[in-house]
C-alpha cells in the first residue's frame, strides 16, 4: 500500500506563505451513548448556546470551530455520531481518520460510562494510534443526581492515558476548556497529521474492495 | 456533437458539418459524419469490438445518445428508470464481455506486452471535454491566469490517458492509488504553480474539483473503468443491495425508532431527500454525488427538527434510504471512496454526510433482527415475506393507491349507508306523523262517535231526572218527558242494563251484548207492542198479586234469559263462569227463545207456572241448586234495581208508578227476608228462579226451603 502523505496542514506547505499561523485542520468525532448530552456539548462550544429543549433548528451532526492557540490556528471539525447501541458497529466509520475523539458520558447514569470505557477501549484497539482521546463526564450541573464518582472516572482517564473533564453543556463549565487541552495535545507537526489522516480512509475501504475482488 | 445534437436543427450550423466525434475537422456523410481520422478510428474500433476490446474504448455514440436522455429526463423517478434501463444495458455489454473477459485478460497484457506504443495514438480524449472545460473555466476562474487553464487541460488529458491505460493492468484498488496520486500532484501543482501564489485556499479547492470533475466526468461514463469497473462485483452488489431494499421495505420508522410526523412538510422533506439520493446516481463524478448526498442529508437534518444531532440523523437516514432504494447504491459508494478525492472524503461536511450514507448502507446490508431490536422469529417471517408484499417504492406505492382506492370505495358505501339511515330515519318520521295524525284522527273520530252517541249525557240527564222525579215524585211529569224520549230510552236501557250487571265483563263481549241485549230489548219492546194483548193486561195487573211473584214486571224475559242461559252455561263451561257468563248467554240464548219465551212468560206469568218448564225443565232442574248462592243474589238486586229504573223510565204506562212503588217493596222486603234468614240468599234465588220458571221440577228438588217462600209468596 502506497502510502500518501496528504497535507490537511496545508499552511506549512505554503512555501511563500508569511510564517504566521498555522491552521491546522483536525477531525474530531464525538462518542458517547444518545442522550448523555453529545450534541449540547458541541454546540456549547460551537455556538456558545444551550438550549435546554433544543429548539434550535441548528443541525449538531457537523459543526466546525476554530481555536486560536499562540501560534497555531486549529480548525476542529466536528462529527457527531449515533449514541444508539444499534449502531455501535458503525462507529468506525466515523472515527476512521479522525485525530481527537471525546468520549462523552452522563455522571448521572453509571450505565453511560461503562459504555464510554467500551468505546475507549475500542478506540485504543482500532482507531490511529496517535488519536487524542478525551473523556467527559457531561450534566455536572446536576452533580445532586451524581452517579459516577469523579474520583473514579478520573482513575479511569489517568490509567488510560486520556484527557479528562468534567463537563456541563447547560452552564458551560470546561466546555471550551476540554477543547484546548485536546487543541494543546495535539500533534502540530505536518507529518503527523498527514500519516494519521487521509490513508487510514483507503485502508478501512481495502477490506471492502478486496471482499469484491474474489 | 453534444450541442449540436440538442440545438433546434432548423438552420444548419457549422458545427452541425464538423465530424461527429468532436473534433475540429470537417465530418463526410459517406464517413458516418466522421472525419477521415476519426472514421477510420470507428472502424477500427469495431474490429476490435469483435475481439472483445470495445468497452475499454469511448463509444461516442452510445455516449451521445445517453446524454442526450439526461438532459431531456428531469424528475427523479424518470431519471431512476432511465439508470435501470441503463444499468440493465451495460449489464448485458458486461455478459458479452464476461465471456471473452477470461482471455481477454491475458490478451490484455499480451497487447500491454505487444503493443505499449501502439495503443497511445489509437485512443484520443474526445474534444468535448475540453470544450466543457473551456466553458466551465470562462465561468468561473476567468479572472485566473490563461497559464492555468492550459495547465489544466493538460493535466486532464494526461489524467484520463493515463486511468484508462493503467486500467487494463491494474486492479481497482491499484487504479484508486493511482488515480489519488494523480489529485495529489494536482494539489502540488496548485501549491507550487507560480500562477497560484496569491490565490485563495478556497479557490485552489475549487481548482481541484474543476479538474476532478472533468476528467471524471469522462471516465465515469466509461463502462467498466472506474465506474463499477471490471473485476469487481460491483454490480451484481449492486442488484443484492437493491433486492436487499426491496426485501427490508416493511422496515418502518418504529423499527428503526425514529419518529416522523406525517405532516405535509416532513413529507415534501423526506420527498426532497429521496430524490436526492436518487440524483445521486445521475452525477458524473465524485464532486456531484457527495454534494446530491449532502442536500438529501440535509434534507433529512432538516425532518429531523430542532436537536438534530446524529443520533437522529442516522435512523432517518437509513429510512431514506430504504424507502428510496437508489439505483447502483453500491456501485455509486465505491466508486466516490476510489475515485473521489480522497481529502474530500476524510474531511468536510461533504465527507462527514457520505460517511454517514456509508453507515447507512453498511446498516442495512447487516440488518439483523437484534439491530432492530425486534423478535427473531418476526424478523424472519418479514424476511421470507415476498418482497412483492413488502414491496419497493413502487408496489408500495401501488398498494398504497389500491388502498386508496378501498378507502374511497368504503367511504362511499358509508355515505350510500348513511343515506339509508337518513331515509329510515325520515321513513321513520314520517311513520310517527302518520301514526300521530292517525291517533288524532282517531281520536277526533272516537270524540265524534262520541259527541254523536252522547253515552255521558243521556245518563247524567236521566239521573238528575230520576231524582228529579224521586224527590219531586211528580210522575206525571215524568210521563211526559219519557213520552218525548222514547226511542232513547230504548237505546239508554241496555246501556244501564249491562254495567250493572256484568261488571267482570270485557268490553267486547259487552259491546256484543249491548248491541245484541239492544236488539233483543228491542226487539222485546217492538215485539211486544203486537202482544200488547198481552203485555198490557200483565202490566196492568202488576200492581196485582203479580208483584209478589216477580220481582220487576219487565225483568220478566231478562230473568228467563238467565236461567237458560245459566243452563246453557253450564253445559258448556264449569260453575265458576256461572255468574258472568248469565248475561253473556242471556243475549245468545234469548234470541232464540225469547220469542216463545215471552210468550210463554207471559202466558206462563198470566196463567200457569207450569208452561214454559216443558222445553226447560231437564237442564234447570240439574243447575239450579248450584248456582244460586252466588250470583243470583248480587244480581237480582242489581237488576232488580235496573229494573226499577227501567221501569220508570221505560214504563210509558200510567201505571207504572204504581206499579214501581210496590216493585220496591217487594225488594227491600225480599232483602231484608234474605237477610234476615240464613238461607236468605239461596232462598232468594230459590224464589227467583222459581218465579222465572215456576218449575215444579225445582220444587221437586229443593222441596223444603222453597216450597214454604213460594207458599208464602204466593
Amino acid at each position: 500500500m502506497i502510502s500518501i502523505a496528504m497535507a490537511t496542514n496545508r499552511s506549512a506547505q505554503r512555501p511563500n506563505g508569511a510564517p504566521q499561523t498555522k491552521v491546522c485542520q483536525f477531525k474530531l468525532v464525538l462518542l458517547g451513548e444518545s442522550a448523555v448530552g453529545k450534541s449540547s456539548l458541541v454546540l456549547r462550544f460551537v455556538k456558545g448556546q444551550f438550549h435546554e429543549y433544543q429548539e434550535s433548528t441548528i443541525g449538531a451532526a457537523f459543526l466546525t470551530q476554530t481555536l486560536c492557540l499562540d501560534d497555531t490556528t486549529v480548525k476542529f471539525e466536528i462529527w457527531d455520531t449515533a449514541g444508539q447501541e444499534r449502531y455501535h458497529s458503525l462507529a468506525p466509520m466515523y472515527y476512521r481518520g479522525a485525530q481527537a475523539a471525546i468520549v462523552v458520558y452522563d455522571i448521572t447514569n453509571q450505565d453511560t460510562f461503562g459504555r464510554a470505557k467500551n468505546w475507549v477501549k475500542e478506540l485504543q484497539r482500532q482507531a490511529s494510534p496517535s488519536i487524542v482521546i478525551a473523556l467527559a463526564g457531561n450534566k455536572s450541573d446536576l452533580a445532586a443526581k451524581r452517579m459516577v464518582e469523579f474520583e473514579e472516572a478520573q482513575a479511569y482517564a489517568d490509567e488510560n492515558g486520556l484527557l479528562f473533564m468534567e463537563t456541563s453543556a447547560k452552564t458551560a463549565m470546561n466546555v471550551n476548556d476540554i477543547f484546548l487541552a485536546i487543541a494543546n495535545k495535539l500533534p502540530k507537526s505536518e507529518v503527523s497529521t498527514g500519516g494519521a489522516g487521509t490513508r487510514v480512509l483507503n485502508d478501512a475501504d481495502a477490506p471492502r474492495a478486496s471482499s469484491c475482488c474474489k | 456533437m453534444v450541442f449540436a445534437s440538442k440545438m433546434p436543427s432548423l438552420r444548419i450550423d457549422q458545427s452541425d458539418l464538423k465530424c461527429k466525434n468532436g473534433c475540429n475537422f470537417f465530418g463526410n456523410p459517406q464517413w458516418q459524419g466522421y472525419c477521415s481520422k476519426c472514421h477510420r478510428e470507428q472502424l477500427q474500433r469495431q474490429r476490435w469490438a469483435e475481439k472483445g476490446l470495445t468497452a475499454t474504448l469511448p463509444k461516442p455514440v452510445q455516449k451521445k445518445m445517453e446524454r442526450s436522455l439526461k438532459l431531456s429526463s428531469h424528475s427523479s423517478f424518470s431519471k431512476f428508470e432511465e439508470k435501470r434501463l441503463r444499468q440493465s444495458e451495460t449489464l448485458k455489454n458486461k455478459t458479452n464481455l464476461l465471456k471473452f473477459s477470461v482471455f481477454s485478460k491475458s490478451k490484455s497484457s499480451e497487447i500491454q506486452d505487444q503493443t505499449p506504443e501502439r495503443k497511445p495514438p489509437e485512443f484520443k480524449v474526445p474534444a468535448t471535454v475540453y470544450e466543457m472545460m473551456k466553458k466551465d473555466w470562462a465561468e468561473n476562474f476567468s479572472n485566473l491566469p490563461v497559464q492555468v487553464d492550459r495547465e489544466c487541460r493538460v493535466f486532464v488529458h494526461r489524467f484520463i490517458w493515463d486511468v484508462i491505460n493503467s486500467s487494463y493492468v491494474m486492479n481497482v484498488d491499484e487504479l484508486s492509488e493511482r488515480v489519488q496520486r494523480y489529485y495529489q500532484q494536482f494539489i502540488k501543482y496548485t501549491d507550487n504553480s507560480p500562477h497560484l501564489v496569491s490565490a485563495e485556499p478556497e479557490l485552489k479547492e475549487r481548482l481541484i474539483d474543476f479538474v476532478e470533475k472533468h476528467a471524471m466526468t469522462y471516465l465515469h461514463d466509461l463502462p467498466g473503468v472506474v465506474f463499477s469497473p471490471h473485476g469487481t462485483e460491483d454490480e451484481r452488489l449492486d442488484r443484492a443491495m437493491s433486492e436487499r431494499i426491496q426485501q427490508l421495505s416493511w422496515v418502518g420508522e418504529k423499527h428503526l425508532e425514529c419518529k416522523l410526523d406525517h405532516s405535509n412538510e416532513c413529507s415534501q422533506l423526506l420527498y426532497k431527500a429521496i430524490s436526492e439520493l436518487l440524483a445521486m446516481d445521475g452525477a458524473p463524478f465524485g464532486g456531484g454525488k457527495l454534494a446530491h448526498v449532502r442536500r438529501a442529508c440535509l434534507h433529512v437534518l432538516e425532518l429531523c427538527g430542532a436537536p438534530a444531532s446524529a443520533d437522529d440523523l442516522l435512523p432517518k437516514l437509513i429510512f431514506t434510504v430504504l424507502k428510496a432504494n437508489p439505483p447502483r447504491l453500491v456501485s455509486n459508494i465505491n466508486f466516490v471512496t476510489r475515485f473521489c478525492n480522497a481529502q474530500r472524503l476524510m474531511t468536510g461536511e461533504a465527507g462527514y454526510y457520505f460517511t454517514n450514507l456509508c453507515c447507512a448502507v453498511s446498516f442495512i446490508e447487516n440488518l439483523t433482527a437484534e439491530s432492530l431490536s425486534m423478535d427473531k422469529k418476526e424478523f424472519d417471517c418479514y424476511m421470507a415475506m415476498p418482497a412483492s408484499i413488502g414491496g419497493s417504492t413502487w408496489a408500495a406505492a401501488l398498494s398504497l393507491c389500491g388502498a386508496v382506492k378501498e378507502a374511497e370505495e368504503q367511504r362511499q358505501h358509508a355515505e350510500k349507508l348513511m343515506e339509508e339511515i337518513k331515509k329510515l330515519q325520515d321513513d321513520a318520521e314520517q311513520l310517527a306523523n302518520n301514526a300521530e295524525t292517525f291517533e288524532k284522527e282517531i281520536a277526533k273520530k272516537v270524540q265524534d262517535v262520541l259527541a254523536k252517541t252522547p253515552l255521558e249525557i243521556k245518563p247524567r240527564r236521566e239521573l238528575p231526572r230520576l231524582r228529579v222525579l224521586r224527590n219531586s215524585t211528580g210522575p206525571l211529569i215524568d210521563l211526559e218527558t219519557s213520552k218525548t224520549v222514547p226511542e232513547e230510552d230504548k237505546q239508554k236501557i241496555p246501556q244501564i242494563n249491562i254495567p250493572d250487571k256484568p261488571q267482570d265483563k270485557i268490553d267486547l263481549q259487552f259491546e256484543t251484548l249491548n248491541t245484541r241485549t239492544e236488539n233483543i230489548l228491542s226487539f222485546d219492546m217492538d215485539k211486544s207492542p203486537p202482544k200488547s194483548p198481552q203485555n198490557q193486561p200483565w202490566e196492568s195487573k202488576q200492581t196485582g198479586s203479580f208483584e209478589l211473584l216477580t220481582p220487576s214486571p219487565i225483568s220478566f224475559p231478562l230473568f228467563d234469559s238467565r236461567s237458560i242461559d245459566e243452563r246453557m252455561d253450564e253445559l258448556m263451561t264449569p260453575e265458576e263462569f256461572g255468574p258472568d257468563n248469565l248475561s253473556l248467554g242471556l243475549s245468545n240464548i234469548n234470541y232464540d227463545i225469547d220469542l216463545s219465551d215471552l210468550s210463554g212468560d207471559n202466558s206462563y206469568a198470566e196463567d200457569t207456572p207450569k208452561e214454559p218448564k216443558d222445553p226447560f225443565s231437564p237442564d234447570g232442574i240439574k243447575k239450579e241448586p248450584l248456582f244460586d248462592p252466588f250470583a243470583p243474589q248480587t244480581s237480582n238486586y242489581a237488576i232488580l234495581e235496573k229494573f226499577d229504573e227501567f221501569t220508570l223510565v221505560d214504563t210509558k204506562n200510567k201505571d207504572a208508578s204504581d206499579s214501581f212503588e210496590v216493585v220496591h217493596r217487594t225488594n227491600d222486603f225480599q232483602t231484608n227476608a234474605e237477610r234476615s234468614d240464613p238461607f236468605g240468599p239461596v232462598q232468594a234465588e230459590a224464589t227467583s228462579i222459581l218465579d222465572e220458571n215456576n218449575s215444579p221440577s225445582g220444587a221437586c228438588l229443593l222441596p223444603s226451603p222453597l216450597l214454604p217462600q213460594s207458599s208464602k209468596k204466593t
